[in-house]
C-alpha cells in the first residue's frame, strides 16, 4: 500500500506555553481506516486541527503523497484533499442539502447560480460513493445521521482523499452508525484514507485497519487493529495496566439533605433534557449519576446548582424550596459545585491562584470588611490550600492558566471543599488531569463524605463512577432509568446495559429502592 | 536560558517589552518627521522634548492638562475592566461640562458648595446616561461600542441643543453661555496658573479608584466579570447588576472630568463640539493596561507630548497633528496582538523545551 500522508517531528506549543503535541510521527497509508485514539487532553484535536490547516504546528513538516505541504488554512488542506467532518456539523440549515453541498464551488450559469446543475452534482457523487441524500431538502428537516453524510459528501465533491472524522459517532443513534461504518468502508475501498477519532474502543476494534494511541501529547503506539485488543489500546491510552481500586469503607448514610422532586429542565433549543426526575441524596453518602453524555446527569447538577432553569417540579435543601434561587443564595446556603470544564466555569484563567480561590466567598465576612477586602485572611487561605491540597505552584499570585490541568482542577476543588458545604455536586471531578491528581480529588471526596458532606458524582470515566459511588442512578433520555442503593454488586458491564437504554427499571421499583 | 524563568515572568517581561517599544517607536518617527518637514528641526526637536519644563508657566498648563485626562483615564480603567468597549467617556465628558454650566448659572449658592454640586450634578447624570449602552448590552445583546458612540453624538447635540436655547449669551458673538457667577468657579491651585483644585481631585480619584477596582469585593466582581463572566455567574455574581454599575461608574466619572475642565479652566461654557479628552481617556487606559495605578503616569507622557508639541508650533509653525500619528502608532503596536509574536512564541517554544527537559518526562511506553 501507498503512504499517503505523513507527519514528522510535529511539535505544537500554543502561545500560553502549553506543548500540545510532542514530537508527533505519524503515517497513514492509501486506503485504510486509520484510528486516532487518546483520553480528553491528550493532543488528539490540535494534531487533527494542524492536519485540517485550522493550527500550525511549531515545528515538523507534513507531507501528502511524499511532498512536502505548509497547511495554512483549511482551504489549503482542501486543496491538498484533506477533508474534514467536525463534531459540529459546519452546515446552513436553512439551505438544501444539494445548496450545501456545492456551498464554496457553486455551479453557475451565467452569473446566477444553477440549482439544476448543484442537484445534479450532489446527486452523482451520492451514487458513486453509495451515500444516497435527499438532495432537495432543507437541511434543518434531515435527521443527524443524514447531515453527517452531507458534511462527507461536501468533503468528497472537494476531492477529499484523506477524510478526518471527529468523534463522529458521538451524535448518532446505533443504527445510524452501523450505515456510516458500511459508508465508511465503502470508501476506503475506493481507496480513500479516513482518520477516525474516537474514544469508543469496540467502535475502533470493528471499523479500523490500524490504530494509533495518543497520550500526553505523544505518539506512544501505531498497531494493526488485528495485533491488539481493547485493553492493549485502553492500557496504551491511560498507560497503566490495572485499573486502579478507589479505596474507601462502606458508607453510613444519615439524613436526608436534598431532595429533587419531579424536575423537567429545558436546554437552550426547547428540548426536554430532565424529565421528571426525582432523587433524594442523604448526608455522608456519594451519591452517582451515570449515563451516556447528554442523557441528563450533567443537567441535574447544573439545575440543583440552578446553573439552569427548573421549569416544573421542585428542588430542597432541608425541607426547604431552592428551585430557582439565586445562585448566590445557592451558594450561601451551602451548595458547592466543581463545574464540568473547570476553564469555562471554574477559573478566571489570567487572574492569580488566590483570587481564583475568592472567588465565590468575597462576600464572606472573613473575607471582607464593611468596604475593603482582608487581604491578608485572603492570602492565608490561598496559601494554607496550596500546601493542603499540593498544588504545585510558584506561589498564591501565579497565574492559574499556566497551572497543569491537574493543579488547576485542585484548586478548584480546594476553593469548593473547602467552604463547609452541605451538599457538593462534583461534574467530572477527574476529566483530563493526572492520575496522581486524580486520586488526591477521589481521597477528598471519600474523606468529605466521611465528615457527613452529601455528595453528588457526576463522570464519565466508569470506573470511578462505580468506584466512589455508594449509590447510583443511571440517567437514560433525561429521566433516571436506574437506582442502586449499593454499587459494590454492581459490574461495569450491567452498568452500560442501562446507561446504553438495553434495560430499564421500572419507575416503582425504582421508588422502592431509593426510599426503602 | 536564564534558571528560574517561568511562562508568567516571560509574559511580564513581554508586556514590558512591547509598551516600551511601542513608545519608542512612535517617538522616533515623529522625530523623523521633524526632521523632514520642518525648516529649523533642531530647535523644533528642542520645544518638542524640553518645551514643557523649560519654564514655571508651560510646566503648569501641562498640568492643567494632565488633570482631565487622568479622570478619563480611570473611567477607562473601570469600564474596560467589566470587559466592556465601552466608548461613552467622550459623550459624558462633553455633558458633564453642560450639565455643570447649566448648575452653575440656574443656581446660587456659596463658593466652594457651588462647585461642588455642579460636578456631583454632572457626575450623577452622566452616570445614568451612562449605564445605556450597559443595559443594550445586557437586555439586547447590543454592541456596548457602536452604542456608545452613537450615544456620543446624541449628547453632544442635546448638549449643544440646551446652551445655545436656553444658556446662550446673546451679547457673544459666538455660541457661548454666559459667564459663570464666581461662586461656581473651581478654586486655582496655583496662582496665576490654570492650575485648579481639580488637580488635587484628579490624585485622590486615583488612590480611590485604585483602592476600589483592587482592594475592595466590588473591583472584585468587576474584574472577575471581566475576566470570564460565566465563572462569575458560577460564583454567584449578579452580571447584569456588576455590567450595569461599572458603566455608570465610568459614566459619572467623566461626566465629573468634564464639569471640573469647565468650572475649573473656563469662564463660560464655550465647548463648539466633542474634546477629545474621553478618547484620551481610551488611550491612556489601554497604555496602562486597565490599572489606575498607571494611569497619572501615563497621562503626564500624553500631556507633555501634547504640551511639547504646542509649544513646538507656536515657536517654529510646525503643525501639531502629527502627535495623533504617534499616538495612533503607539495604540496599534500596543493593541497588535501579532507584534513580536513570532519573537515571544520563540521564546515560549524554547522555554517550554526546557521546561519539559527539567521535568525529565519520559517518552512513551510501548506494547509487549
Amino acid at each position: 500500500m501507498d503512504e499517503i500522508l505523513r507527519a514528522e517531528h510535529i511539535v505544537k506549543i500554543y502561545d500560553n506555553g502549553v506543548m500540545a503535541n510532542k514530537d508527533i510521527n505519524f503515517a497513514a497509508q492509501k486506503g485504510e481506516i486509520h484510528a486516532i485514539c487518546g483520553e480528553n487532553g491528550a493532543g488528539k484535536s490540535t494534531f487533527m486541527k494542524m492536519l485540517y490547516g485550522i493550527e500550525q504546528p511549531s515545528e515538523g513538516a507534513i507531507y501528502v503523497k511524499g511532498k512536502e505541504v505548509h497547511l495554512t488554512s483549511s482551504a489549503k488542506a482542501i486543496e491538498c484533499s484533506i477533508g474534514m467532518v467536525h463534531q459540529h456539523f459546519m452546515l446552513v440549515p436553512s439551505l438544501t442539502v444539494a445548496e450545501n453541498v456545492v456551498l464554496g464551488v457553486e455551479p453557475q450559469k451565467g452569473i446566477r447560480f444553477d440549482k439544476k446543475e448543484a442537484v445534479r452534482i450532489t446527486e452523482e457523487i451520492a451514487e458513486k460513493y453509495n451515500l444516497p441524500v435527499p438532495t432537495n431538502e432543507k437541511v434543518e428537516d434531515i435527521s443527524v445521521g443524514m447531515k453527517q453524510r452531507v458534511e462527507i459528501i461536501k468533503a468528497l465533491l472537494k476531492g477529499a482523499e484523506i477524510l478526518i472524522l471527529d468523534e463522529p459517532t458521538t451524535v448518532l443513534t446505533p443504527q445510524e452508525t452501523d450505515e456510516l461504518f458500511e459508508e465508511l468502508k465503502h470508501l476506503r475501498d475506493e481507496g480513500h484514507t479516513i482518520l477516525f477519532i474516537s474514544h469508543k474502543l469496540y467502535e475502533v476494534k470493528k471499523l479500523c485497519d490500524r490504530v494509533s494511541i495518543m497520550k500526553n501529547g505523544r505518539m506512544v503506539a501505531t498497531e494493526n487493529i488485528s495485533d491488539v485488543t481493547e485493553t492493549d489500546i485502553s492500557r496504551l491510552m491511560v498507560g497503566r495496566d490495572v485499573v486502579e481500586v478507589i479505596e474507601k469503607t462502606k458508607a453510613d448514610p444519615k439524613e436526608t439533605v436534598l431532595k429533587v422532586e419531579n424536575i423537567t429542565c429545558k436546554n437552550s433549543v426547547g428540548r426536554k433534557v430532565l424529565d421528571k426526575v426525582s432523587m433524594r441524596v442523604r448526608s455522608g453518602e456519594i451519591f452517582g449519576v451515570a449515563g451516556v453524555e447528554g442523557n441528563g446527569q450533567h443537567e441535574v447538577l447544573e439545575a440543583i446548582a440552578s446553573m439552569c432553569h427548573v421549569e416544573s417540579g421542585s428542588i430542597s435543601l432541608y425541607d426547604k424550596d431552592i428551585t430557582n434561587q439565586s445562585i448566590r443564595k445557592i451558594r450561601d446556603m451551602g451548595i458547592t459545585h466543581i463545574p464540568e470544564d473547570r476553564m469555562v466555569h471554574g477559573t478566571a484563567k489570567k487572574f492569580s491562584i488566590m483570587n481564583n480561590i475568592l472567588a465565590g466567598r468575597h462576600r464572606a465576612k472573613k473575607f471582607t470588611g464593611k468596604v475593603l477586602l482582608n487581604e491578608r485572611a485572603i492570602a492565608e487561605e490561598a496559601e494554607y490550600l496550596i500546601k493542603e491540597y499540593r498544588v504545585k505552584c510558584s506561589g498564591k499570585n501565579q497565574e492559574i492558566g499556566m497551572l497543569s490541568g491537574g493543579n488547576i482542577q485542585k484548586v478548584v476543588v480546594a476553593r469548593e471543599f473547602s467552604q463547609d458545604p452541605k451538599v457538593i455536586l462534583v461534574d467530572q471531578p477527574s476529566r483530563g488531569i493526572d492520575i496522581g491528581a486524580a486520586t488526591f480529588i477521589r481521597e477528598k471526596l471519600v474523606q468529605l463524605r466521611d465528615e457527613g458532606k452529601a455528595i453528588i458524582l457526576n463522570s464519565a470515566d466508569l470506573n470511578e463512577v462505580l468506584g466512589l459511588s455508594d449509590s447510583l442512578a443511571v440517567f437514560y433520555n433525561g429521566k433516571i432509568a436506574a437506582y442502586f442503593e449499593d454499587t459494590s454488586l454492581l459490574t461495569e458491564e450491567e452498568l452500560g446495559l442501562y446507561m446504553l437504554g438495553v434495560k430499564k427499571m421500572d419507575t416503582a421499583e425504582i421508588e422502592r429502592r431509593m426510599y426503602a | 536560558m536564564r534558571k528560574n524563568m517561568t511562562q508568567e515572568k516571560l509574559n511580564r517581561e513581554f508586556t514590558v517589552l512591547r509598551t516600551g517599544l511601542a513608545v519608542t517607536i512612535g517617538v522616533i518617527l515623529s522625530i523623523l518627521i521633524i526632521l523632514f518637514v520642518s525648516d529649523d528641526p533642531l530647535l523644533s526637536i528642542r520645544y518638542l522634548v524640553l518645551g514643557p519644563v523649560m519654564s514655571f508657566n508651560n510646566f503648569c498648563s501641562l498640568l492643567t492638562m494632565w488633570i482631565p485626562i487622568v479622570i478619563t483615564g480611570l473611567a477607562v480603567c473601570v469600564m474596560f475592566s467589566a470587559n466592556q468597549f465601552n466608548l461613552f467617556g467622550e459623550g459624558a465628558f462633553f455633558f458633564g461640562g453642560v450639565v455643570a454650566a447649566v448648575v452653575a448659572l440656574s443656581t446660587n449658592m456659596p463658593a466652594g458648595i457651588h462647585p461642588t454640586v455642579c460636578v456631583a450634578a454632572a457626575a450623577v447624570v452622566c452616570g445614568f446616561i451612562g449605564a445605556v449602552p450597559a443595559l443594550m448590552r445586557y437586555k439586547l445583546g447590543a454592541s456596548e461600542m457602536v452604542g456608545s458612540m452613537l450615544l456620543n453624538y446624541a449628547c453632544m447635540n442635546l448638549g449643544l441643543f440646551i446652551i445655545s436655547y436656553y444658556f446662550r449669551d446673546a451679547s457673544a458673538g459666538s455660541v457661548v453661555s454666559g459667564k459663570f457667577p464666581k461662586t461656581a468657579r473651581i478654586m486655582t491651585l496655583i496662582p496665576g496658573s490654570d492650575v485648579h483644585m481639580g488637580f488635587i481631585a484628579a490624585i485622590l480619584l486615583v488612590i480611590l479608584i485604585y483602592w476600589f477596582m483592587y482592594k475592595t469585593r466590588w473591583g472584585y466582581e468587576i474584574r472577575l466579570v471581566g475576566q470570564n463572566d460565566k465563572f462569575a455567574k458560577y460564583a454567584g455574581v449578579n452580571i447584569g447588576f456588576v455590567l450595569i454599575a461599572s458603566q455608570m461608574l465610568g459614566g459619572a466619572l467623566s461626566g465629573a472630568a468634564g464639569a471640573m475642565e469647565i468650572l475649573g479652566v473656563y469662564r463660560r461654557f464655550s465647548w463648539t463640539g466633542l474634546t477629545n479628552h474621553g478618547w484620551d481617556g481610551v488611550t491612556l487606559g489601554i497604555l496602562a493596561g486597565r490599572n489606575p495605578k498607571y494611569i497619572p503616569l501615563a497621562a503626564l507622557f500624553l500631556a507633555y507630548l501634547r504640551k511639547g508639541a504646542d509649544l513646538m508650533s507656536m515657536k517654529t509653525g510646525m503643525q501639531t497633528d502629527f502627535v495623533s500619528v504617534i499616538q495612533a502608532v503607539i495604540l496599534v503596536f500596543i493593541l497588535a496582538e501579532r507584534f513580536l509574536a513570532k519573537y515571544k512564541q520563540k521564546r515560549t517554544c524554547e522555554l517550554s523545551r526546557q521546561l519539559e527537559a527539567d521535568r525529565g518526562e519520559k517518552g512513551g511506553i510501548s506494547l509487549g
